[in-house]
Order: structure tokens, then C-alpha cells, then sequence
């Protein structure tokens, strides 16, 4: 339930975010440092630092979002430090280097998860997660932490072609087949495979709800 | 389990460090068991050491 209400105040958050990034530009023309600005705007983060990582794209792991709280001296307040990692290679496909800092960076906006995320059985539950989805075996214990994976990476999509966008796409072409998928991709910059599912009517029906505080 | 212990002691250095909150966007192209994806996520851990940091884009480009 804790995700749950995390996730709705991510994606309520993302919300925001999108409403404010529309006000400078069209989506299809955000680009990484227009959204990186915005976030640093609105979170409560000290600091937010990025790390490209040298590793094959066989390695499954594209990016990583990492939070610190450090007291700088003694008698100095603490400060919240956010790291966030993406492969190198990721740089030779722009659309998923869009999307995986997008992601990561929407992790940001959850309010601290405490450090459950960080224990060993935290990090064990969400492992076995990450072997099952390797095999495509269909999950029905969804932890918390896997449960804000999936969370971070709609509200990515929502960030690069937010849901009024798919709607206006939808009341002027009718729902869009796999082709007109691959040109919407294209101009909004982003992995085809999060396009063809985010024009899901149950899945744009859910997202709504959830923006709208749940 | 060697993979797994690596990665356990490397957390409980970086929580002793200060880290509070820690996700991956996972990609694979192969069924992995864990220890697979433990050693995965090692291998991450040491190129994050020789990583590039910067502090923000210019566009989509690292500046």
C-alpha cells in the first residue's frame, strides 16, 4: 500500500513537471537538459550529479538511480545527494538514454522510501524480480521497490509524450497501429516498445486516475 | 554465492557511506539466475569507479 501512495505522488509529481515543461516548449522538443532544469527546480535534492559508466549492452543493467543523505561537517545540516548512472553506450541510441535518465530521474520525486530499498532482503526481493522478468515468467508478488521501478518508467513516458498528447493522437487519427507507433516514437524521441503500450485504454485509464492523485 | 556476498558487502560500505535509496532500470536479452544478475550488477559497481560524472546536458548530450 506505502508503494502504492508513493507511486500516486510520483506520478502526481511527474504531472506537475510536465504541465510546467509544456509552458517552455512542445514535448517532442524537450531535450534532457530542459528536463533535468525542471527537476532540479522542483526537488527537494541538495545536488543532483550524473555518471556514464563504461559497460556492454549485454550487461542488462542501463542505469541506476542512487540516493545519499551525508552530513558535510559536524555542525552542518544534512544534505540529500542524488547520483544517477546510465551506460555509456546508451549515448548511440538517444531515445533510450532520454528515456532511462528520465526514469531515473523520476525516482527523485518519491518521497524517501526509507532503507528498505537498500537492505539485503530488499535488494533479494527485487533480484528474484529481475531473474523472473529475464525469463518472462509473469509476476504476481509485486514488492514495493519493483512495484516504483514500473512507476518511474511510466511517468517517463509521460514526461517525453505526456497523456493529453496521446489523447489529442487518438481523437484525430483514431488509436494508432504498430507503423503510426514507430513515427510517434521517432518524433517524441523514445523506445518504440513504451510507445505501443502507453496508448493502451486501460493502461491510459490507470495513468489518468493516478495523475489525478488516485 | 560469491557474486551476491561481493555485492552485499559493497551496500553495507555504501549505506555506512550514506546511501539511502538505490534503483536499476534492468534490460536483460537472456534468461539470468541471480547470481548472474548479481555479478551484473558488480560489474556495474566497478565501472561507476572509472565512470565520466558531469552535472547536467546540453540538449541530450553530456555537459
Amino acid at each position: 500500500m506505502a508503494a502504492l501512495f508513493f507511486g500516486s505522488t510520483m506520478l502526481k509529481a511527474v504531472s506537475q513537471v510536465s504541465k510546467a515543461l509544456a509552458q517552455e516548449c512542445v514535448p517532442h522538443e524537450l531535450d534532457l537538459e530542459r528536463i533535468t532544469s525542471m527537476f532540479e527546480k522542483i526537488t527537494a535534492v541538495d545536488e543532483v550529479v550524473f555518471v556514464r559508466y563504461n559497460t556492454a549492452p549485454q550487461n542488462p543493467f542501463w542505469g541506476e538511480f542512487t540516493r545519499w543523505t551525508m552530513q558535510p561537517a559536524v555542525y552542518a545540516a544534512f544534505k540529500t545527494m542524488v547520483e544517477i548512472r546510465y551506460a555509456s553506450h546508451l549515448l548511440d541510441k538517444e531515445d533510450w538514454l532520454r528515456f532511462v535518465v528520465c526514469k531515473e530521474l523520476c525516482h527523485s520525486l518519491e518521497a524517501p522510501s526509507g532503507k528498505h530499498d537498500v537492505s539485503e532482503r530488499g535488494v533479494d526481493d527485487l533480484v528474484d524480480k529481475f531473474s523472473l522478468i529475464s525469463a518472462s515468467k509473469a509476476i504476481d508478488d509485486i514488492t514495493a521497490s519493483y512495484q516504483l521501478e514500473i512507476l518511474a518508467e511510466v511517468g517517463a513516458v509521460e514526461l517525453l509524450c505526456p497523456l493529453n498528447i496521446r489523447k489529442q493522437i487518438i481523437a484525430e487519427t483514431g488509436s494508432p497501429d504498430a507503423t503510426k507507433c514507430k513515427e510517434i516514437a521517432a518524433k517524441y524521441n523514445l523506445p518504440f516498445e513504451y510507445v505501443l503500450g502507453s496508448f493502451d485504454p486501460g493502461h491510459m485509464s490507470i495513468v489518468e486516475h493516478l495523475m489525478n492523485g488516485g | 554465492m560469491q557474486e551476491r556476498a561481493k555485492f552485499m558487502a559493497r551496500l553495507a560500505e555504501a549505506r555506512e557511506a550514506g546511501l539511502v535509496d538505490l534503483k536499476f532500470f534492468f534490460k536483460p536479452n537472456k534468461v539470468m539466475k541471480k547470481e548472474e544478475i548479481f555479478g551484473a550488477m558488480n560489474e556495474v559497481e566497478e565501472a561507476v569507479k572509472d565512470g565520466t560524472r558531469h552535472k547536467g546536458w546540453s540538449g541530450n548530450a553530456p555537459a
